[in-house]
């Protein structure tokens, strides 16, 4: 299951409602997970690359809920 | 709540208070009673499913919280469950403090890890909150694993702190959480990090939707009714299985989630306010029924 969720920090990344930011986000997210999996293991625990993808997704929450290209909503509740 | 023929408030307290009439009253000591001696005469198995019950709906009421009252969806609690389990499993393993104490160190760590994961709340809403749960839950789990020990803009306007009630609603939301998940680790026996997974947690959120959302009687419904019929189905596989030998050898393992998809779907098409809505319907119709027009 965890492969499949992979995909939603590839979209939360990009941008929900961009198809290029899948586009670019896709390859970003997995050498982020493949680069950052070979540099990190060794310095922190084993298992790092599983986590990396959702680390991402909250770092990005945190900065640019929107994503790299999603349009961005301004809305009044 | 919905009061007799005739029962005013007169007061703050009155308005908000829990047993009102004397009938609760009377109501609450009878179950009380009844809970006390459930297990002179209960089967073993029943009364596990009883605990289970127990524990679940204290989890679900914090779910509630944040879901129903405060409307911050998240589909993360079985991670803070987590959190609340393994503190209470170290506590009173590795550093022998008593059961109280690790009670409420679980509740308070489970709060905190809550108010971290519910820093983004602030910034978004909605579906992203929820993708944001979901990575909070993986996260939690991820490190329970690998360490090695273990509001409303209109609110605003109005001069309310959101901020403050958002992240109260998640320290609360994940304190019950915590608590819950101490008396799961006690229960159990031993702590594994394969019951804190993300079909728990939908489990969860399907469990408050199905008992009706921000009602205190919602999560209670709901967690029965879910909790019954996880044993149901556990009642039903064995016979689906002898009387349809045609189907494939795993179906059976994969009914359980098959119903509860079903039921959750349904409940939302046809009562999205949950089971909760309906017995109040059922009340009203009650109280008014000679007055029928």
């Amino acid at each position: 299951m965890e492969t499949g969720l992979k995909a939603f920090s590839v979209v939360i990344l990009g941008g929900l409602d961009s198809f290029i930011g899948a586009l670019i986000a896709g390859p970003i997210i997995g050498l982020a997970e493949s680069i950052g999996g070979g540099y990190l293991t060794p310095l922190l625990w084993a298992g790092v690359k599983d986590i990396i993808p959702f680390v991402i997704i909250i770092i990005v929450m945190i900065i640019k809920p929107y994503g790299l290209f999603g349009e961005v909503r301004i809305e009044r509740i | 709540m919905s009061l007799p023929c005739g029962i005013r408030n007169y007061t703050y307290a009155e308005d908000m208070a829990i047993l009102r009439t004397r009938t609760h009253w009377v109501l609450f000591v009878l179950f009380l009673a009844f809970l006390f001696t459930l297990p002179l005469y209960m089967a073993n198995r029943w009364l596990g499913v009883a605990n289970l019950i127990g524990i679940t709906l204290i989890a679900a009421t914090g779910l509630n919280i944040l879901i129903g009252y405060c409307g911050q969806l998240s589909i993360g609690h079985a991670g803070f469950i987590a959190v609340g389990a393994y503190t209470a499993a170290i506590l009173t393993n590795r550093f022998e403090l008593p059961f109280l104490v690790g009670l409420i160190c679980a509740g308070l760590a489970a709060g905190v890890v809550g108010l971290i994961f519910g820093i983004p709340s602030v910034r978004v809403k909605g579906f992203y909150l929820a993708i944001t749960t979901i990575a909070a839950q993986f996260i939690i789990i991820w490190v329970i694993n690998h360490w090695s020990i273990t509001g409303g803009f209109a609110a605003e306007v109005m001069g309310i702190n959101l901020f403050y009630y958002k992240m109260l609603a998640f320290f609360i939301g994940c304190f019950l959480a915590g608590i819950a998940g101490s008396l799961l680790a006690h229960w159990i026996g031993f702590m594994n990090a394969e019951h804190f997974t993300l079909t728990e947690s939908i489990l969860y959120v399907g469990m408050i939707i199905i008992g009706g959302l921000g009602t205190t009687l919602g999560p209670i419904l709901g967690v029965v009714f879910v909790r019954l019929l996880q044993q149901g189905v556990l009642f039903l596989t064995p016979a689906i299985e002898a009387a349809f030998p045609v189907l494939p050898s795993g179906f059976a393992s994969g009914i359980a989630p098959m119903l509860f998809g079903l039921v959750i779907i349904l409940f939302l098409i046809l009562e999205p306010r949950g089971f909760a809505h309906r017995w109040m319907l059922f009340k009203s119709a009650y109280r008014l029924w000679p007055f029928s027009y």
